[in-house]
């Protein structure tokens, strides 16, 4: 009786996994679901140029240490602006 | 005497010569050199201490005879009033006025910095620090949470407004009116 309780148990889990999974699996290949999934790639691709014009500020703020110059760097707010969208996000 | 003898004697007076020129060149460039010591340590001493302007006249050095070739001294902010030119955006560029009346804009340090890192070389290594800031497991992981967290709010936002337009369907139905 036991052995059985657990298999209905294990079985209606899995019916329901596979059933969100698949429902999510064709969600992305419909129309909609691949806007969605462009406009996320937007979002990473904008994300990624931020983390890549950071690097950049980093960079040459370095450089300008090295050198000796101490003027504001016009990239160096990129950095300001990356640590506020994280706060957003973490938000 | 023979052949071999006048050459040794020509040899002899060859070389009496050349130890004489040598001596002659040695005593003039000594005394060029003493010279252009003079001159040098001559020019130090006007550059480094010009005169105070006693009459307070834009902070210009008075001007002794025979020196009004020479170049500078005055440096000022282009802020200042006695520049007499128009000040920029850059508050720390400052001019230097030549005793001829030209004046020198010396580059401010934002300038030199975006010189500096302008070159295609130096922006060049930047980019490719960045790519690499970019592309560190961390930061890969940020934007790849950062999709995956786009993706599911925007199906969701979706989810919900068909839910939505559903039941407003299905109300519209109902309603007899």
């Amino acid at each position: 009786m036991k052995s059985r309780v657990v298999w209905f148990a294990v079985g209606t889990t899995a019916g329901i996994y596979t059933s969100v999974k698949a429902r999510r699996i064709a969600y992305r290949l419909t129309p909609t679901g691949i806007s969605d999934q462009v406009g996320a790639l937007g979002v990473g691709f904008r994300a990624f140029g931020a983390e890549v014009r950071a690097g950049m500020a980093e960079r040459e703020t370095q450089i300008a240490d090295e050198l000796g110059l101490t003027a504001p760097l016009p990239r160096a707010r990129v950095v300001s602006e990356l640590e506020s969208q994280e706060s957003k996000d973490n938000d | 005497m023979d052949a071999q003898e006048g050459i040794v004697v020509a040899a002899g007076i060859v070389s009496v010569a050349a130890l004489c020129a040598v001596v002659f060149l040695a005593t003039a460039l000594r005394r060029t050199r003493g010279a252009v010591r003079d001159l040098r340590e001559a020019v130090d001493a006007r550059n480094v201490a010009p005169d105070p302007d006693p009459d307070g006249g834009g902070g210009r050095p008075a001007q002794s005879p025979g020196t009004h070739r020479e170049t500078v001294s005055v440096v000022t902010s282009l802020s200042a009033p006695g520049a007499g030119i128009a000040a920029g955006d850059d508050r720390d560029e400052m001019v230097v006025l030549t005793r001829d009346g030209r004046a020198i804009v010396l580059p401010s340090t934002e300038r030199v910095v975006g010189a500096a890192l302008g070159r295609p070389l130096v922006r060049g290594a930047t980019f490719t620090h960045g790519v690499a800031h970019a592309l560190r497991p961390e930061s890969r992981d940020r934007v790849r949470g950062l999709v995956r967290r786009e993706f599911r709010h925007r199906r969701k936002q979706r989810l919900r407004a068909g839910r939505r337009a559903a039941r407003a369907a299905r109300l519209d139905t109902r309603d007899p009116t």
